[in-house]
């Protein structure tokens, strides 16, 4: 048997079996070369950078607040004030830019009813609000950027209404109503971004609102109703250093809330926010 | 009986493996030439791979290589990867079966030992090096891969453990005398790094000295680099070679000529370094001898003396003691290539006949337009009337794709030597072999490089269309929040 496999081992060394053949022999085959080209194409977008920011603003309110009934006539004739502080944060991708903002704030309400009642009320309102923009910049021109929203927003008022001069309310026959009542509207607007320069520029949007409203008294009588509403917004802004930036504006409010009431207010607001792109 | 059967098959068993060339032969060399490399930032070379191709001839033909003795890597095959897979190959075998005679011959582009870092320092460049991460260093592993170049620590240390009596390194690339390349692979067998001689004899012979502590040196190492570590080397149309490859090939041309057919000539290192010294001194391009322009350098392991007398090759000589003569046709397309015999030009262009005298002879064909050689070896014999044709056309393809599913593809305009020849997707057959532009151009982008046509080895270019967003020149939003 061992004879046998030195004679194996033998034939297998004069046949070469065990010769380790030559891997890196070659013939000459075709070469090939990768090479990129880069095309610069206005159709693509382009690569979107992420934005992060926030602000603290405050909106003020002064000046007359008047009443009407369901027809339009004056029912009283008053004035407002206050102020409602609040901040937002923010994110976006490209031209995509999410917003949550958040507002607390009391309004003081003096009123002249035609019937002679005189009435103060302390309004306490706390508001979310969340919107989504799309930046349209494929129309963009030199000055000029539009965009759009949508969104949603939600107001809780909370009011008491104390009649001065002897007159009391029907429904409780007290001189103090307090009643609460909550709008929830979504919303779409359309805007546009107008840069004077690369520090300076201006904001302004309309939004559309379809409230559902709910107010409900201190007897617990309950109204709902909804209604279209609308507001308008008008920004100039400031960026005053490496994302820092200022922005002041004015910014009218109305929700109709059917039964429930309607709400507006206008007034000039303030925000002092920071961004941070990567 | 069967004692004797077994007896005698093992007799001629022994017999055959003796006889047996592969195992008889000793020699082994890794030719590497890169005339065109996949980085488009990295110029083409319009000779190295035909210096490799030539000197792989002369092994086979006149200095008793077989050819399954070398490994030849030429452009798209001299990746690093392979580079790296044939030299540990070599090494790995070698601790088996140790050489006799080993050389290393790399033609292509050097780079500057001019990093901080002794021990990654990047060498040569491989076929699928990528310039711009050349200065790549990693603390973590310096001899790993992790360059795309070819590591100079890595490949002393292999060539450092190779089992063979000689060992030659021809490197005909630039800085290619790297002194620190040179230090390091003497280090590695227990050496220092004396001084480089500055007399005329042993000009550009670096001198290193044994450590004592050491035991004999079982390898002879010559390594020769075609110009000093911070000399840029380059290859010359007057020579239609590399500089180093040229006065290899001058010398050897030489030697066969003063040497009897019947006879083998031993070149040794110390005539070969001496002649290419002389060379570099004689021969003038561009007005001024080549050693103006760089000056090679030879580091001899363990020392001159030892090593000048080693063997380069053993060359077979070509002088007839009667001449007899043969004629070769030569026919070529296109026609009109310079032709020189055995480094000699003939003042013949093709297409044209010669009379050669009987053996072998080295034909060169010289296209200056595309700057293209091309040698080929001929075997005449007394009478001999034969014709060779050959093509000096080679393939060019040129493809452009999207990896975008939802993008058309560009059809990019395609011009040679700025000739438009139409669009991506053609296939041009008959171009001139040598250096060509290739340009291609859409949507107002054009891209150049050049191209090294070769008659066997078609060329394909695949162009990768990237779409990116037109350029803003202003955000016309700026930096607004919300």
């Amino acid at each position: 048997m061992k004879k046998v496999l030195i004679s194996l081992l033998a034939i297998g060394l004069i046949f070469n079996i065990f010769l380790t053949s030559n891997v890196f022999a070659q013939e000459e085959t075709k070469r090939v070369i990768e090479e990129k080209l880069v095309l610069k194409d206005p159709t693509v977008a382009a690569e979107g950078k992420w934005v992060i920011g926030g602000a603290l603003e405050y909106w003020y309110v002064k000046g007359s607040y008047d009443l009407t009934d369901s027809s339009g006539a004056k029912t009283a004739t008053g004035d407002i004030s206050g102020g409602m502080p609040g901040g937002n944060i923010f994110f976006g991708y490209g031209d995509f830019t999410l917003n949550y903002a958040f507002r607390k704030g009391s309004w003081n309400i003096d009123l002249a009813y035609t019937n002679g009642a005189l009435s103060h009320i302390d309004q306490d309102q706390k508001e979310h609000e969340i919107t989504l923009r799309w930046l349209m910049r494929g129309l963009s021109l030199p000055h000029f950027t539009p965009y759009l929203l949508a969104g949603y927003t939600q107001i809780d008022l909370s009011e008491t209404e104390t009649l001065l001069n002897g007159y009391h309310w029907v429904y409780n026959n007290k001189a103090v109503s307090t009643r609460t009542t909550t709008y929830q509207a979504p919303l779409v607007g359309i805007g546009a971004i107008v840069p004077v320069n690369e520090y300076f520029g201006f904001r302004v949007d309309g939004r559309v609102l379809w409230s559902n409203a709910t107010k409900e008294y201190d007897n617990g009588a309950k109204f709902t109703g909804s209604g279209v509403g609308g507001s308008v917004v008008g920004t100039a802004y400031v960026n005053i250093w490496e994302g820092l930036n200022f922005q002041v504006g004015g910014k009218y409010l109305a929700l109709n809330g059917g039964d429930a009431g309607n709400y507006w207010k206008g007034g000039g607001f303030a925000m002092l926010g920071y961004s941070y792109k990567f | 009986m069967k004692d004797f059967l077994c007896h005698i098959i093992l007799s001629v068993a022994f017999l055959l493996l003796l006889c047996n060339p592969a195992y008889a032969a000793a020699n082994k060399a890794i030719l590497i030439g890169i005339s065109q490399y996949a980085d488009p930032d990295i110029n083409c070379l319009a000779y190295a791979d035909e210096d490799v191709r030539t000197f792989s001839s002369i092994l086979t033909n006149f200095a008793g290589y077989d050819s399954s003795d070398i490994i030849t890597l030429l452009n798209q095959k001299a990746t690093k990867e392979n580079i790296r897979r044939a030299i540990t190959d070599a090494v790995n075998s070698s601790q088996k079966n140790p050489i006799d005679h080993f050389i290393l011959m790399f033609a292509g582009h050097g780079l500057p030992p001019n990093i901080s870092s002794n021990t990654t320092n990047s060498f040569l460049a491989p076929y699928d090096a990528i310039r711009n991460q050349f200065y790549r260093e990693s603390r973590e592993s310096p001899l790993a891969n992790n360059e795309t170049f070819i590591n100079k620590a890595w490949l002393t240390k292999q060539l450092s453990t190779i089992k063979a009596k000689s060992i030659i390194l021809i490197l005909d690339s630039c800085y290619s005398g790297a002194r620190n390349f040179g230090e390091l692979f003497a280090e590695n067998l227990g050496f220092n790094v004396g001084f480089a001689g500055g007399k005329d004899t042993d000009r550009g012979v670096v001198i290193v000295q044994k450590k004592n502590s050491l035991g004999p040196l079982e390898s002879r190492i010559a390594f020769i680099a075609s110009s000093n570590e911070d000399q840029p080397s380059a290859e010359y149309q007057e020579l239609k070679h590399g500089a180093l490859s040229y006065c290899i090939f001058e010398f050897i041309n030489a030697v066969r000529k003063e040497t009897d057919d019947n006879r083998r000539e031993e070149i040794t290192i110390g005539s070969m370094y001496s002649n290419i010294r002389t060379l570099f001194d004689k021969v003038e391009v561009k007005g001024s001898p080549l050693s103006a322009f760089h000056q090679p350098v030879l580091f001899s392991i363990p020392n001159y003396d030892d090593v000048s007398s080693m063997m380069f090759i053993s060359i077979q000589g070509g002088k007839k003691p009667k001449v007899k003569k043969g004629t070769l046709e030569i026919v070529t397309d296109p026609e009109g290539a310079e032709v020189s015999v055995d480094g000699v030009q003939t003042g013949k262009k093709s297409n044209c006949t010669l009379e050669l005298t009987e053996g072998k002879h080295i034909i060169s064909l010289f296209i200056p337009a595309t700057n293209f050689n091309h040698n080929f070896i001929v075997d005449i014999k007394e009478g001999y009337e034969d014709r060779k044709k050959i093509s000096l056309r080679g393939s060019l393809e040129v493809e452009s794709y999207t990896e975008k599913m939802w993008q058309k593809t560009t059809k990019l305009g395609v011009y040679v030597d700025n000739k438009f020849l139409g669009e991506t997707g053609l296939v041009v057959n008959d171009l001139v072999a040598g250096t060509h532009v290739l340009k291609v151009s859409a949507d107002n982008v054009a891209k150049e490089r050049h191209i090294e046509i070769r008659p066997a080895s078609p060329l394909l270019v695949r162009y990768k269309i990237i779409r990116e967003a037109a350029p803003k020149t202003k955000d016309p939003v700026g930096p607004v929040v919300f």
